[in-house]
């Protein structure tokens, strides 16, 4: 019998001119997509500015992009990534996902694929994902900071490396986001 | 003078007592306003598995046209295999709209379907883009020989998965297609390399990655 497929999470956020949206892609360890999810764009109106004063942000990505999100999406993911730190705790809390925080760096290779150097931040590491990359920095969402939750991710990440860029997919729901939003624009 | 004025009037004057006189009230109902909003999401759920990402137009039978920021790109070659060089264009000409599409028998191009599943039909007809990682090698690939400059390596590649690829020779990217029906776990590396020896010219290599 067949494995089940294994998929990750890409979620990002854009918040420009007072407009907000967010999008989820779930791929394949291939890279190859098997969900994806965007919101319309939200403009916060004057009333809604007062109303929710200095929370509005949290209101808007949190309860109303990635909660919608998390609610629409049908395939789901072993791991939820995002570039953006505001992303990985609410969509932990909301998913009840692992989630975590995923980014380059500019460190020389570690010597073998897989090893990883904890950072001082808790639930954060430096990790070698595949042979030909620098290393890439992962910080878990604040509740999943066990050293097991990170060497099991860790593991995940390097597994998926073998296969697909892991951070490539954020690329890509960039220039679709893009293109969805010039044509709303009619241009 | 009516007698009801006259009984009003001394009453107040001399009792300090005025008429109260009663209505009856319409009830009013407010509207109330929520600034409370439903969040539209779009549903694109995966149907199934897709056949060949890709960018095909449909008038153009010989090649992929891939449109990069306000250039459009066409390659020569379309099939497995390693790619071809890319020859630019100038800017202003633009790409066609990106669709799904199923490959047919070489030299012709059937459409899988047109659907208004804007969101994903998007993103899977967007090919997956590598980088190249040739300043991260530690040493010079065993697989070169002497008379052999590494230009570009392009890692992880899914070679059995591999529909077309395509260099973008302005980015120094490599976009890739994938068959998603082939479930091939293996990757591999692909060098790009420069014979300076014998008649010298471009070539593209698969190598293993470690």
């Amino acid at each position: 019998m067949a494995s089940p497929t294994k998929h990750l999470g890409y979620v990002i956020m854009e918040a420009a001119d007072g407009t907000y949206r967010g999008a989820v892609l779930v791929t394949d360890f291939r890279g190859i997509p098997a969900d994806f999810r965007y919101t319309d764009p939200i403009t916060p109106s004057r009333i809604e500015k007062i109303l929710y004063g200095s929370s509005l942000e949290a209101y808007l990505r949190e309860e109303l992009i990635l909660g919608s999100l998390a609610a629409a999406v049908e395939v789901k993911p072993l791991l939820w990534i995002g570039e953006d730190e505001g992303i990985p705790e609410p969509l932990a809390r909301i998913t009840k996902t692992r989630s975590a925080l995923l980014g380059p760096t500019n460190r020389p290779p570690f010597d073998k694929v897989g090893v990883w150097e904890r950072q001082s931040e808790p639930g954060a590491c430096i990790f070698q994902a595949d042979p030909l990359s620098a290393p890439l920095r992962l910080s878990l969402a604040p509740g999943d900071v066990r050293e097991e939750d990170l060497k099991n991710t860790v593991a995940l990440l390097v597994e998926a490396a073998s296969t697909m860029d892991i951070l490539e997919p954020f690329s890509r729901m960039g220039k679709v986001l893009s293109a969805i939003a010039e044509e709303s624009n009619g241009s | 003078m009516e007698v009801k004025t006259i009984r009003s009037t001394l009453a107040r004057l001399f009792l300090s007592r005025i008429t109260v006189r009663s209505a009856a009230i319409p009830q009013r109902s407010a509207e109330i306003n929520t600034c409370r909003r439903s969040l539209a999401v779009r549903p694109l759920p995966l149907l199934g598995p897709p056949e060949v990402l890709s960018g095909f137009p449909k008038e153009r039978k010989n090649g992929v046209v891939v449109r990069s920021g306000n250039k459009e790109l066409r390659s020569i070659s379309v099939k497995g295999g390693t790619p071809r060089l890319l020859e630019g264009r100038a800017p202003g000409v633009h790409g066609h709209p990106l669709g799904t599409y199923r490959l047919g028998p070489p030299g012709s191009i059937a459409p899988l379907r047109v659907s208004n599943r804007r969101g994903y039909e998007r993103i899977a007809a967007l090919p997956q883009e590598r980088a190249s990682r040739l300043s991260q090698i530690r040493r010079r690939p065993s697989a070169l020989r002497a008379d052999e400059i590494p230009l570009a390596l392009f890692y992880p590649l899914l070679q059995d998965n591999l529909e077309k690829s395509i260099l973008n020779r302005e980015k120094g990217t490599l976009l890739l297609w994938y068959n998603s029906s082939r479930r091939v776990p293996s990757s591999r590396a692909l060098l790009l390399l420069r014979r300076t020896g014998g008649e010298g010219g471009l070539e593209w290599r698969w190598i293993s990655p470690d």
